[in-house]
């Protein structure tokens, strides 16, 4: 049985290359029963989300100061 | 545009050759990981639930924060995360990029995405939790 260190590890792999199918049902079961790393699979998405928006709103920072100048 | 940002965070951040990667320390990453873990795996304090993330992306006061914790993030770890999440590299572009092993990588980017979810929580989403309460 895979501990929390080891689930978030494959969490955070997943987002950076495909899983294969071993550690994807491993994460699956464990992400049933544990809200904590539920909460980082969830939250580590949304962190990713938030980087690419981030370059948006960078983009239009960056243009307005382009303008003023 | 994404060399723009790229340079923007050059700028910002205390420049990393990529020569400084040769030298990350994993003792020292895993060291750290211990404030996140227990010895038996478990969470020391684990991540909690945040009420409509969604709504924080329209919020000005969001991104200052957000910066901040990028901002603090070790200048390395920073820089790996930056060509991954927002420059949009691909992990073997990043690790060609900076030097590091595929091994080195995966450990800085969960390290990273640990940190800025706690930080995002404690200066965030918890704040913004406790405002709705009192509100």
């Amino acid at each position: 049985m895979r501990d929390c260190r080891d689930i978030t590890i494959l969490i955070s792999k997943g987002l950076d290359k495909e899983s294969n199918l071993t550690e994807r049902f491993a994460v699956g079961l464990h992400v049933l029963l544990c809200s904590h790393c539920r909460n980082f699979q969830t939250q580590s998405k949304f962190i990713s989300k938030v980087a690419h928006r981030y370059t948006e709103y960078l983009e239009d920072r960056l243009g307005k100061d382009r303008n003023e100048t | 545009m994404k060399h723009k940002i790229a340079d923007h965070w050059r700028r910002s951040t205390r420049e990393v050759v990529a020569s400084d990667f040769d030298y990350i320390d994993i003792d020292d990453v895993e060291r750290d990981e211990d404030d996140f873990f227990m010895s038996n795996g478990h969470w020391n304090s684990g991540p909690s639930s945040w009420n409509d993330p969604e709504a924080a992306l329209n919020q000005q006061e969001f991104w200052a924060i957000y910066e901040t914790c990028h901002n603090n993030l070790p200048p390395k770890m920073a820089k790996v995360f930056m060509l991954r999440e927002l420059v949009g590299l691909e992990a073997d572009e990043v690790c060609l990029e900076t030097g590091l092993s595929d091994a080195n990588f995966w450990v800085t980017m969960h390290r990273a995405r640990l940190r800025l979810r706690e930080c995002l929580e404690i200066r965030w989403f918890n704040t913004t939790k406790k405002g709705k309460h009192h509100a």
